[in-house]
């Protein structure tokens, strides 16, 4: 029951689904060619939350409920010779012989239109099997052509055919260091504009913030992508641990959803994790539930750049794992509170939520991960993430003043009209998030008078 | 309450040991405890009170007076401490941030279910003043944490190590953290074996050799043993009998060499030794780390590449190497350094945490072939630079021409015969001087004049002329014997 199905599109969307669905499997206790590990009679976690992420075959076999879509087979290509090819379904994964060349109109229109059937029917037969279907989880890039472009074709059909399901995007933000392509700006624009009306709630992670967790708490001078999914994978896994694991004691993700989200455009929470500390490091830090918790407060352990400092929190949810002790999380949020810098919006009445799932994070041998006891994520949706719109309707003005790039697009049949009509979505979400930073009216006059 | 010296106290949750009791002139007819704190920082001085020491400390300004009459935190039971933390009827507060209520979702099933012990698997009891165990509560203990695998006991007020060991011999823990502890010296742990650890974490405890020694049979199964942050700076002996550890952490020692007796460590796989003063001088070769697979060796001391190539030569199984924040890569960018690790070490497949793709390493050992031609490196292995040219399909010039040692004059000597009309003669070179000096050699040799003559040389059918007067002789990749010809630029 409650199903959800997760859906990764293009090299970051299946690279990231890779690493999401090793550590799910370690965290079930699922060896990588389905089965259960020896010495366990039932997943890890509960077997009711385990059917949410995955379906049972009658030999016994453990079948993600995932869909892999890539226009090009490369990327797919190395799961279906990688060490989990058993894993998955050949009709899971679905790839596309010609790619998008990190151009979101040939995603979107020219390319990627060719694939929507056969992906949208695979969706379908999915969802047929599942007997409550609760939503999708969308893993995708904003820069590159197919996470974009076919990413937000798929996106607005689902909207379609399954409007009042649930939609969640994990979406990467393109970040300079580990940058493919000089037309990134554009895509990220498009493709945000295209999904504004489609997507529920869109966990940013940006890989430039993630390259410097990576930097400074791993100690990795020169991230690889395998690195920064591997540590996405981490936040992916708190933030869908409470759909995974059994339990009323497990805090469902749509409860904090609508808590999340006070308006349909302002669907961005920013994304905490903390502690990410490499294995050589775990000893020293006591990894104290008042430590952890103040850790992902600070701008250096956030999924976006930005400086939450400057912002105002509409709300915000603490989810905790593991070994925890009530009276220690009472005493470690009496602690934010008195942090000026935790500020909050004065219209909204709740807003902050704590939650907790008993299972302890997994750092799976190959990451340079610590095995800590307990980790905490949260999830806030503060006005400060608007300065990431505001970085790259920057660098999107910079070229699209002097046209540049643009005969790309303008070529696979798309209209220069649809930058202006993007662009101009944009800075009207960035409106947005200045208009609900700012304090009720009536407050200000009383001030006035 | 008495005091008693070597006495673990703690005080608002700052440890200390006690060293000193009895009346200092300040306080007169008031008992007062020098006391040595384990931060350092909450010292004063080193146990002298007006230029009178009344007692010593291992870390300088660790020390201070404290009135015996101020208040401690007290000292608690292990199962008291258990249930204090876990089964407490705990009343949530009411916690408003501005006007609004933090609300928390599932926190009162969470509570009922800690209170039953049996769903504990993991728990942690650090900083919880815990200083013995009540063995009238064994039975509470055995039975309710059955399911428990890992116990962590850091920062409490243990002295004595056999209290733990009560504890743990009713327990099936699989890890135990006993992180900033200090356990008494001279300590004769009784015959009591512990199977179930296999994780053993004793950081931050300046553990004493002996104690550590008998460690080894309460613990026959360990696997796992951490050591960091003891100021050892040199092994302590009584690791050697740890046979059946597979890793071991020495991060945050003051260790300067590798430490060669964990060669005798049969199982071992992984060493830790991050944040140390390690520099590798050379090793003989009958030391082999044969087993190790994974060295960590970030923040250490090393400056020079022929510690690295030491490394490929003592660690012939090595697959994962972290080693970057040393002082050898401080002047070349990360790209550069990474490049020259993994063409000097061919065995890793991981470094510095991130994996190696085969086209990262073809690309490497053909940079690092390139640049030990031009000179702009130097091997310090030259069996593996051969294996390496061998590997590459590169031409395998004779000795002289590798320049795999930069300090002997041997290995840049290259002997040529030079031939001008009926003459000839031998003539050894450094391959260090460049093609004009050559030039200026030869023409006093043979009496020609400097401007008058062509220097070429023959490999195979094809003649090549020296004209390149500012490059150096080594990048001629002249060998032993190579037949040079001088031509007079008349008769050309």
């Amino acid at each position: 029951m409650r199903e959800v199905i997760s859906i990764n599109v293009g090299q970051a969307g299946c690279q990231i689904g890779n690493a999401c669905w090793e550590l799910y499997s370690l965290e079930h206790g699922i060896q990588p060619n389905g089965y259960l590990q020896e010495g366990l009679t039932k997943p890890k976690g509960g077997e009711e939350g385990f059917s949410t992420f995955f379906s049972e075959t009658g030999s016994g076999k453990y079948v993600p409920r995932a869909l892999y879509v890539d226009l090009e087979p490369n990327v797919v290509d190395e799961v279906r010779t990688g060490a989990y090819k058993d894993f998955f379904h050949p009709e899971q994964l679905i790839t596309g012989k010609e790619d998008a060349a990190n151009n979101y109109a040939r995603g979107h229109y020219t390319v990627g239109r060719d694939l929507l059937d056969d992906v949208m029917d695979r969706i379908r037969r999915m969802s047929d099997q599942c007997d409550g279907l609760q939503g999708f989880l969308f893993t995708h890039s904003l820069g590159g052509g197919t996470g974009s472009g076919f990413g937000s074709l798929l996106l607005e059909q689902l909207s379609l055919e399954y409007g009042k399901k649930a939609k969640l995007e994990f979406a990467v933000y393109p970040g300079p260091q580990v940058s493919t392509s000089v037309v990134e700006p554009y895509n990220t624009v498009l493709t945000t504009h295209t999904t504004l009306e489609h997507a529920d709630c869109t966990f940013m992670v940006d890989n430039e913030a993630i390259y410097d967790i990576c930097k400074r708490n791993l100690d990795i001078s020169r991230p690889s992508y395998a690195n920064l999914n591997n540590l996405v994978a981490q936040v992916v896994s708190s933030v869908t641990a409470s759909l995974r694991f059994d339990g009323s004691l497990n805090v469902d993700l749509n409860e904090f959803q609508t808590n999340l989200v006070p308006y349909p455009r302002i669907h961005f929470p920013l994304v905490g994790y903390s502690p990410v500390v490499s294995s050589a490091r775990a000893n020293h830090e006591a990894n104290s539930v008042a430590e952890i918790t103040n850790a992902c407060f600070e701008p250096g352990n956030q999924m976006v750049k930005c400086d939450p400092r400057v912002g105002k929190y509409m709300a915000t949810c603490l989810l905790y794992r593991g070994d925890i002790v009530n009276r220690d999380v009472q005493s470690a949020v009496a602690q934010i509170k008195t942090k000026k810098t935790v500020q909050l919006v004065d219209w909204i009445p709740t807003g902050f939520k704590i939650g907790i799932c008993y299972q302890p994070p997994t750092a799976p041998p190959s990451t340079n991960l610590a095995n800590v006891s307990r980790a905490v994520c949260m999830l806030s949706n503060t006005t400060a993430i608007a300065e990431a719109w505001r970085r790259i309707d920057r660098k999107f003005d910079l070229m699209y003043a002097k046209r540049a790039f643009v005969h790309w697009y303008v070529g696979e049949g798309m209209e220069e009209g649809e930058f202006t009509e993007a662009r101009e979505d944009l800075a009207a979400l960035e409106r947005d998030y200045e208009e609900v930073g700012a304090d009720s009216v009536d407050q200000e006059e009383m001030e006035e008078y | 309450m008495s005091f008693y010296l070597g006495q673990r106290l703690s005080y608002s949750g700052e440890l200390c040991t006690v060293k000193f009791i009895g009346e200092i002139p300040a306080w007169e007819e008031q008992q007062a405890l020098g006391v040595e704190w384990d931060n350092a920082s909450k010292g004063k001085h080193s146990g002298c009170y007006k230029d009178i020491e009344y007692f010593q400390v291992q870390i300088p300004n660790s020390g201070s007076f404290l009135k015996a009459s101020k208040k401690h935190d007290g000292v608690r039971d292990f199962y008291s401490a258990l249930v204090d933390t876990y089964a407490d009827d705990f009343k949530e507060s009411e916690i408003k941030i501005g006007s609004k209520v933090v609300e928390s979702l599932g926190f009162d099933k969470l509570q009922r279910l800690q209170s039953d012990f049996h769903y504990l698997k993991d728990i942690s009891l650090s900083r919880k003043q815990i200083c013995a165990f009540d063995v009238k509560n064994l039975e509470l203990v055995s039975d309710g944490l059955k399911n428990l695998e890992k116990l962590d006991l850091s920062f409490n007020l243990f002295e004595d190590f056999n209290d733990v060991v009560n504890i743990l011999k009713c327990l099936n823990a699989r890890k135990l953290k006993l992180i900033g502890n200090r356990f008494r010296r001279n300590t004769t742990l009784s015959k009591v074996v512990v199977e179930s650890i296999e994780s053993l974490d004793l950081s931050l405890t300046y553990i004493e050799d002996e104690l550590l020694g008998q460690l080894t049979t309460v613990f026959p199964n360990l696997k796992e043993l951490h050591l960091s942050d003891n100021s050892y700076s040199s092994l302590p002996t009584s690791v050697e009998k740890y046979h059946q550890i597979t890793s071991i952490n020495l991060s945050f020692n003051q260790l300067e060499e590798l430490p060669f007796s964990l060669t005798r460590l049969p199982n071992l796989k992984s060493i830790n030794l991050a944040n140390n003063k390690l520099q590798i001088s050379e090793i003989p070769k009958t030391t082999l780390f044969q087993h190790i697979e994974t060295l960590n060796l970030r923040r250490n001391e090393i400056s020079h590449w022929r510690e690295v190539d030491q490394i490929a030569t003592s660690f012939p199984n090595l697959t994962d190497l972290s080693i970057n924040h040393n002082p050898l890569f401080d002047n070349s960018t990360i790209e550069e350094s990474e490049y020259e690790i993994m063409a000097r070490i061919s065995t890793i497949t991981q470094l510095n945490g991130v994996s190696i793709s085969a086209s990262e390493r073809n690309n490497s050992e053909l940079y690092f072939i390139a640049k030990v031609n031009d000179g702009t490196i130097v091997s310090y292995n030259k069996d593996h630079f051969i294996n390496l040219l061998k590997l590459h399909n590169k031409a395998l010039p004779a000795n002289g021409v590798i320049r795999v040692n930069d300090n002997t004059l041997s290995s840049i000597l290259v002997t040529l015969e030079v031939q001008y009309g009926d003459i000839k003669m031998i003539i050894p070179i450094l391959q260090n001087i460049e093609v004009l000096k050559l030039r200026g050699i030869l023409s006093r040799r043979f009496g020609v004049e400097f401007t008058k003559f062509r220097m070429s040389y023959e490999i195979g059918s094809i003649i090549t002329y020296i004209d390149t007067n500012l490059t150096l002789v080594s990048s001629l990749g002249l060998e032993d014997g190579q037949v040079v010809t001088i031509r007079d630029i008349t008769t050309k």
